[in-house]
C-alpha cells in the first residue's frame, strides 16, 4: 500500500489541472470550434482572443485599474498594518487580545 | 516571551484608526437602516425590531440558512480530510516536493469570479469537457436545470478551490515534525495509525484549526463563485444567504430587511467564528 501513495498527490493534482486546461485550450479556439464543435484540443489554434485583450482599451482597461487600485491598497495598508503587527507580536498591552479578534472579525463581515 | 508594554498601543493607533474609519461607519448606516423604515426622499421613520422580527420569521430566510449551513458542512466535511489525507501522502522530500506544492497551490491564486467562468465552462452539458463526458456516459447532467446537479458542481467546485488551502496548512504543520519522533515510535514499533493519532494529528491540530475556521468564514460568506455559476438557480435551489441578501437588498431595494437580515448574518458567523476561537486559544494556554 506505501508503494501507491504517490497516486493520492498526482490524481489530486490532475484534478486541480483538468479546469486550467479547459481553460487554457478554449483560449486557443476560434468562436466556430468553441460552439460548433467538441475538441479536446484546438483544432485551429489561434491568438486572435489575446489579440484582442491586449489592444482593445475595453478589455485591458479593467486590468490596469485593478493594478491601480492594488497599488494603493497595497501601499496604505502594510503602511499601517506593520506597526500594528510588531506590537501585537513583541509586546502584551491592555486590551490587546479584544482588539486582535476585533480586527479579525472585519474578515467575517460578509462582502455582500 | 512577549513584554508588557502599554506603549505599544501607539503602534496600533494607526491600524486602529483606519479600521474604525472603514468599519464602523457602515456598520452603523446598516444598523441605522434596520430599525428604521423609508418611504423614499431621504424620510425615515423608527420602527424598532419589526424588520428584525420579520426577517427571523421568514419562511425565505429561513431556507436559504438551511441551504447555507448544509452547503458550508459539506464542504468542510469533504475537504478538511480529502486535504489531510492529500498532505500526509505529499512527498516529505526530494526533488518532487516544490512541484507538487507549486501545482497544489495553483487554485488559490485564480480570482473567485474566474473560478466560477472556468467550471461554468468546464461544466456546460454541450461545450464543457465535464458536462460532455458526463453525459456522453449516460448520466443525464444538466446543472442549469437539475437542482441536485447545480449542488455537485458548486461542492465540486469550492473543493477544487480550497482542499489546496488546507492541504498546504497540514502539509506545514507535519513539515514541523522533529525526525526524531518518527524515529521514536519506529523504536517503540508503532504502527502508522498510531502514529498519525498520536503525533501528527496533535502537531496538525493549531493548523487544523486555522483551516477550518478560515474554511469556515469564507464558505459562509460565498458569493462570487455561485452567482457566476448558477446565478443562484435553477429557482432558488443554491441561493445561499449572501446571494439572497444580494437579492433583498439591490434587487428589490427592500433596505430595512436587508439591513435587519445582514446584521443577523454577520452575528451567526461572528459567534461560530468566536466558538472556534475560543476554543483555539484554549488549547494554547494549556
Amino acid at each position: 500500500m506505501k508503494r501507491f501513495v504517490w497516486l493520492v498527490p498526482v490524481l489530486y493534482i490532475l484534478f486541480v489541472l483538468l479546469p486550467i486546461y479547459w481553460l487554457l485550450n478554449m483560449s486557443f479556439k476560434n468562436t466556430n470550434e468553441i460552439l460548433g464543435s467538441f475538441t479536446l484540443w484546438p483544432r485551429v489554434f489561434t491568438l486572435e482572443n489575446y489579440r484582442k485583450i491586449f489592444t482593445d482599451p475595453t478589455w485591458y482597461g479593467g486590468y490596469l485599474n485593478s493594478l491601480a487600485y492594488v497599488l494603493m491598497n497595497t501601499v496604505l495598508s502594510v503602511t499601517v498594518a506593520l506597526p500594528a503587527a510588531y506590537a501585537f507580536s513583541r509586546y502584551r498591552f491592555l486590551g490587546d487580545k479584544h482588539l486582535f479578534f476585533w480586527l479579525l472579525t472585519n474578515r467575517m463581515a460578509p462582502p455582500a | 516571551m512577549k513584554t508588557p508594554n502599554q506603549k505599544a498601543w501607539w503602534l496600533v493607533v494607526p491600524v486602529v484608526l483606519l479600521v474604525a474609519f472603514n468599519a464602523l461607519i457602515p456598520l452603523m448606516t446598516v444598523i441605522n437602516y434596520s430599525v428604521q423604515e423609508t418611504f423614499g426622499e431621504n424620510v425615515f421613520f423608527f420602527e424598532g425590531v419589526k424588520w428584525f422580527q420579520a426577517v427571523l420569521h421568514s419562511e425565505r430566510f429561513h431556507n436559504s440558512l438551511q441551504r447555507q449551513l448544509l452547503f458550508t458542512g459539506i464542504i468542510l466535511a469533504i475537504e478538511v480530510p480529502l486535504g489531510v489525507a492529500i498532505a500526509l501522502a505529499m512527498p516529505r522530500r526530494g526533488p518532487w516536493v516544490s512541484v507538487c506544492l507549486v501545482l497544489v497551490a495553483m487554485p488559490l491564486l485564480i480570482p473567485w469570479n474566474v473560478v466560477g467562468a472556468m467550471w461554468n465552462l468546464l461544466a456546460l452539458p454541450d461545450i464543457g469537457l465535464l458536462g460532455r463526458t458526463l453525459n456522453a456516459v449516460g448520466i443525464d447532467y444538466n446543472y442549469t436545470r437539475q437542482p441536485f446537479a447545480a449542488w455537485a458542481t458548486l461542492i465540486a467546485m469550492d473543493v477544487w478551490h480550497w482542499t489546496s488551502l488546507v492541504v498546504l496548512l497540514a502539509y506545514a504543520g507535519l513539515s514541523a515534525i522533529p525526525d526524531a519522533y518518527y524515529q521514536a515510535a519506529k523504536i517503540d514499533g508503532a504502527s502508522s495509525g498510531a502514529v498519525f493519532r498520536y503525533i501528527q494529528l496533535p502537531k496538525m491540530k493549531r493548523v487544523l484549526t486555522i483551516a477550518v475556521l478560515l474554511r469556515f468564514m469564507d464558505s459562509f460568506m460565498i458569493y462570487t463563485e455561485p452567482i457566476v455559476l448558477t446565478g443562484g438557480g435553477p429557482g432558488n435551489a443554491t441561493t445561499l444567504l449572501s446571494i439572497d441578501l444580494v437579492k433583498v437588498a439591490l434587487g428589490q431595494f427592500d433596505l430595512g430587511p436587508a439591513a435587519a437580515m445582514s446584521l443577523i448574518y454577520f452575528l451567526i458567523v461572528l459567534l461560530l467564528s468566536w466558538i472556534f476561537y475560543t476554543v483555539m486559544t484554549k488549547d494554547e494556554a494549556e
